[in-house]
């Protein structure tokens, strides 16, 4: 997309359009940046040669070249020329080329190919077949494991969310008695939201016994208590970090504690945000709760593993669009609630 | 009521905010700082609530020295000064009434304040706090649905329900336009009169300090350079505190003189048995005596 | 309370009413009636019936938490003695074993990324109301709510794992199509909150939609499109995990792998490293993020400090000494 809104050449008693000695040049990028960015490309041209797997190679007459290698290396230095031509600074440039290299790299590391894509479609055609034909009488069948899968959200998404409101407003420097528990707080967020929701149910299942063991439902609770904690303390954080400081300095000049300081001051200005947030986690747990059964921790996940064992397509198939409806139902309830809200 | 002595504020930065202040504010005092941006006067004002730590000297106030490492004692202070901001610092998102309820937190117990269950005592004073300014029929509206001029009037409501010994002022008016400047100065200036209430406020129009101080302090470069009854605080002595000459903003920073004087003309009649009369509340005696 | 004040005190205090009537010292003696919460303490009501129901109803046997700190601490304890286990060639391997999988997750992430990215702009072009024509418009919608409502395991087992087989070319293009959704809809809501007045001035001047889009609208909403795709990738990182259960490698694979024996020692080597390498990448993307929307860092100027005479800001200082 190379269009330009441009002014006509010269505009009908103007100043000539040639004479342009005395207007200012867009600035050039430094040469040196730009020589530092072809020794990235270099350097990246050797890494996509060492680590091509693919053996096609292209002729371009002089010789024979790896492909895919070389059309890496035709979209770097494309990426160069064009930053160049439009004198763009070196580091959005530099930043490009990472995405390029990056990609590379995750691509080649996992085998990246779209040809099963033509040459393997058929495989997909009786789980095609099975999804194509659901099995509706099955919903109702399995109406029992749809309840306890929405109250697994309701019970984490409550008491996930007031133990993240916690955290966040311990973990922020607005809100925090000190800098020494918000540093440690907030690390201890980081470590809670790093670790995947699944890791959480394969953890809370193995300590408590899963489905088997009957307490497949807790230890799903638990895992989305996890889960929700690490988000709502994030974005509640975040909300907490940005609320106006003027109140703060108000209920302080009063002589309010800390806790009344939080309460008045600062709780109020997020709690918007904060019950928005806690929508949008139970509109995530419903589908975190799907994947949780699947490594034992009850609900229609549960339901799902077991149909999926036995190749049933067609009943899976009645439970996703079970879900999907479930899911746009809560997501067009929550985005009521949020209206009303603001 | 209020005394520096050699009182010096060094930010973190290690930038002086003021410096070697020595200062004597007799209670029931109502004193306008003046003075360019930058002065020292916002820091002035926070030194003695504490908002800014002063780092050497000795600040009074009442009869009790200012310790900025002493959380508990800090609080104790700030429940008997109260401040107003430029910019209100209200909650928008609550209502005026609880606003006013933020005043009464000293005197409320924090499970109190957590759970929002204040003592009907305590909302009785925010009643009668933002009867006082006049504006009792918003205080269940949002904050954020008022005025400038009824929001700096909350933020002197939630001050009044602190029932402070001493209100601290900065740059009320800044905010707002001339006409609503001129009624908030008045009401600050009526309740400075009415209760007793030492009252500090920074302002950066002569004009207005003109009109409503009984003492004025000029401030340049962390300093005090001028401190005198407001009859002294000729236009000569100003261009001392500013350095420069006056110019017409310095004076007459103000929309037309006839929209100022109709107000004046019209608060005249009414203000002044109010003035004279001091019945409607606890006069400065009986403050002392408590 | 030494300010209180007899009703007569407060009819003189009505000289500052900015709205409606002056003198009107009636209206001001009258305190408005507390507005009803009947409203809100029945949605609380209703709320909390809703949690003591949901309690039940997941038949939870709470029976179990009971049991559950004493088990906690022993495998805690088995986990970290996982982690500072001496370093024999096993333990080695076991940490690189879960570093290079862990790497595996985060190639399956960034593909599915850059796939959900490729397809997410022009949806996002397509959602926005400002953009796209009604009837599209409801329809892409429609087409983003389901893409958005199905769990990435679905995209997994019904389309991906057939065609592509169980590995982690499946993983990334699951999580790319179901990336789309949200990445489209985050898309779409910041092309609606574009200035609007670029888009009339070059609509003024005659372009095109497509020069509208490169000129008025892309330079408006790129630094946002890049932080979306940033934080999605963060997300799929996470979602990549799920994945590798369904046997799509990846972190997944192996910790569903070690959780099937129970090896705790390992188990704990395996979240070390996840959490470390999560959040390494997290920080960088978080400071990638700040850097495109706010710009360069500026440099502070010593004398900032003298702004708070300007009253506009809190000073919060603390004493030096």
């Amino acid at each position: 997309m190379s269009v330009t809104v441009t002014a006509p050449p010269s505009a009908p008693g103007g100043p000539p359009a040639s004479g342009g000695a005395d207007r200012p040049e867009k600035p050039r990028p430094s040469v040196t940046g730009y020589l530092g960015l072809a020794a990235v490309v270099v350097l990246l041209i050797l890494f996509f040669l060492a680590t091509s797997s693919s053996t096609l190679v292209l002729d371009i007459g002089v010789g024979r070249v790896p492909l895919y290698p070389a059309l890496g290396a035709l979209a770097l230095v494309a990426v160069l020329v064009l930053g160049w031509r439009t004198r763009t600074g070196t580091l959005p440039i530099l930043g490009a080329l990472a995405v390029i290299g990056v990609t590379w790299w995750g691509g080649s590391g996992i085998g990246f190919t779209l040809s099963p894509l033509w040459e393997d479609l058929h495989r997909a055609e009786p789980v095609l077949q099975g999804f194509l034909n659901p099995n509706w009488a099955f919903i109702w069948r399995v109406s029992d494991a749809w309840l306890v899968t929405l109250a697994m959200a309701v019970v984490a998404t409550t008491v996930g969310c007031c133990i993240g409101l916690l955290l966040a407003m311990l973990a922020s420097p607005v809100s925090s008695p000190n800098t020494g528990v918000s540093q440690f707080v907030k690390a201890l967020n980081s470590v809670i939201r790093s670790i995947p929701d699944i890791g959480y149910g394969l953890l809370f299942v193995a300590m408590l016994g899963g489905t088997a063991g009957g307490a497949g439902p807790m230890a799903g609770v638990l895992a989305l208590v996890m889960f929700n904690i690490g988000i709502i303390a994030k974005l509640t954080g975040e909300t907490i970090d940005a609320v106006d400081r003027g109140p703060l300095e108000a209920a302080d000049a009063s002589g309010a504690n800390l806790l009344q300081r939080d309460r008045v001051a600062v709780v109020p200005q997020i709690l918007p945000g904060y019950l928005s947030y806690s929508l949008y986690v139970f509109e995530l747990n419903i589908r975190a709760s799907v994947v949780l059964g699947i490594v034992g921790a009850g609900g229609i996940g549960s339901i799902i593993s077991v149909q999926l064992s036995r190749f049933a397509y067609e009943n899976i198939s009645a439970i996703m669009i079970a879900l999907v409806v479930v899911v746009l139902a809560v997501d067009f309830l929550s985005l009521t609630i949020r209206r009303r809200l603001t | 009521m209020i005394r520096f002595e050699n009182v010096d504020v060094v930010y973190p930065g290690g930038f002086p905010g003021l410096k070697k202040v020595d200062l004597n504010i007799e209670a029931g005092e109502f004193v306008v700082i003046v003075g360019l941006s930058g002065a020292g006067k916002s820091t002035l004002i926070r030194t003695i609530n504490g908002l800014v730590p002063y780092t050497s000297g000795t600040l009074t106030v009442g009869d009790e020295v200012v310790d900025p490492s002493s959380r508990r004692q800090l609080r104790r202070l700030r429940s008997r000064v109260g401040m107003i901001f430029q910019s209100f610092n209200l909650v928008s998102r609550i209502s005026v009434l609880s606003n006013v309820l933020v005043g009464r937190s000293s005197q409320t117990s924090s499970w109190r304040s957590l759970l929002g269950w204040y003592r009907a005592a305590d909302k009785e004073i925010a009643f009668q706090s933002l009867e006082r300014v006049g504006i009792v029929e918003k205080a269940y509206n949002r904050a954020s649905a008022l005025s400038g001029g009824q929001q700096q009037r909350v933020a002197i409501a939630r001050v009044l329900a602190q029932d402070p010994e001493v209100i601290l002022a900065d740059e009320p008016v800044a905010s707002l336009d001339p006409p609503t400047a001129h009624q908030v100065l008045q009401d600050l200036r009526r309740i400075n009169r009415e209760l007793g209430i030492t009252t500090i406020v920074n302002l950066h129009h002569l004009d207005m300090a003109r009109r409503y101080a009984d003492r004025v302090i000029g401030m340049r470069g962390g300093e005090v350079v001028f401190d005198g009854p407001v009859e002294a605080a000729t236009d000569a002595a100003i261009e001392g505190v500013y350095q420069r000459s006056l110019t017409a903003e310095d004076v007459a920073p103000d929309a037309p003189v006839s929209v100022d004087e109709a107000l004046g003309a019209e608060d005249g009649p009414e203000e002044g048995p109010e003035v004279e009369g001091g019945g409607s509340a606890a006069s400065p005696a009986e403050r002392a005596g408590r | 309370m030494s300010h209180s004040h007899e009703p007569g005190g407060q009819s003189r205090s009505s000289s500052g009413a900015d709205d409606g009537p002056r003198f009107a010292p009636d209206r001001l003696d009258a305190r408005p009636v507390k507005p009803s919460k009947l409203g809100w303490n029945l949605g609380m009501l209703a709320f909390g019936i809703l949690f003591i129901a949901a309690i039940s109803t997941t038949g939870a046997n709470f029976s179990r938490l009971a049991d559950f700190p004493a088990n906690f601490l022993n495998y805690s304890t088995l986990m970290v003695q996982g982690v500072f286990q001496p370093l024999t060639p096993e333990v080695q391997a076991a940490w690189t074993t879960a570093f290079s999988d862990m790497l595996e997750s985060v190639q399956i992430a960034w593909i599915g990324t850059v796939v959900g990215a490729l397809f997410s702009l022009p949806m996002g072009f397509l959602a926005a109301r400002n953009m796209t024509p009604l009837p599209l418009y409801a329809v892409v919608r429609f087409i983003l709510s389901v893409i958005r409502a199905v769990p990435e395991i679905v995209f997994a087992i019904a389309v991906m794992l057939p065609i592509f087989g169980l590995g982690p070319l499946a993983g990334a293009l699951a999580l790319g199509v179901s990336s789309i959704g949200t990445l489209s809809k985050l898309i779409s809501e910041a092309i609606e909150g574009v200035d609007p007045g670029p888009l009339e001035s070059s609509r003024a001047a005659g372009a095109t939609k497509l020069q509208m889009i490169r000129w008025a609208v892309l330079p408006q909403v790129m630094p946002e499109v890049i932080a979306i795709w940033l934080y999605r990738f963060e997300v799929n990182i996470r979602a990549s995990a799920i994945l590798g259960v369904l046997g799509a490698g990846g972190i997944g694979s192996l910790l569903s792998a070690l959780f099937n024996v129970r090896a705790w020692d390992r188990i704990g080597i395996t979240l070390v490293v996840i959490i470390v390498v999560t959040i390494i990448i997290d920080q960088i993307s978080a400071w990638i993020r700040h850097r495109v929307i706010h710009g360069a860092p500026k440099k502070q100027v010593r004398a900032s400090v003298r702004a708070d005479d300007s009253g506009d800001g809190p000073v919060l200082g603390t004493p030096p000494t």
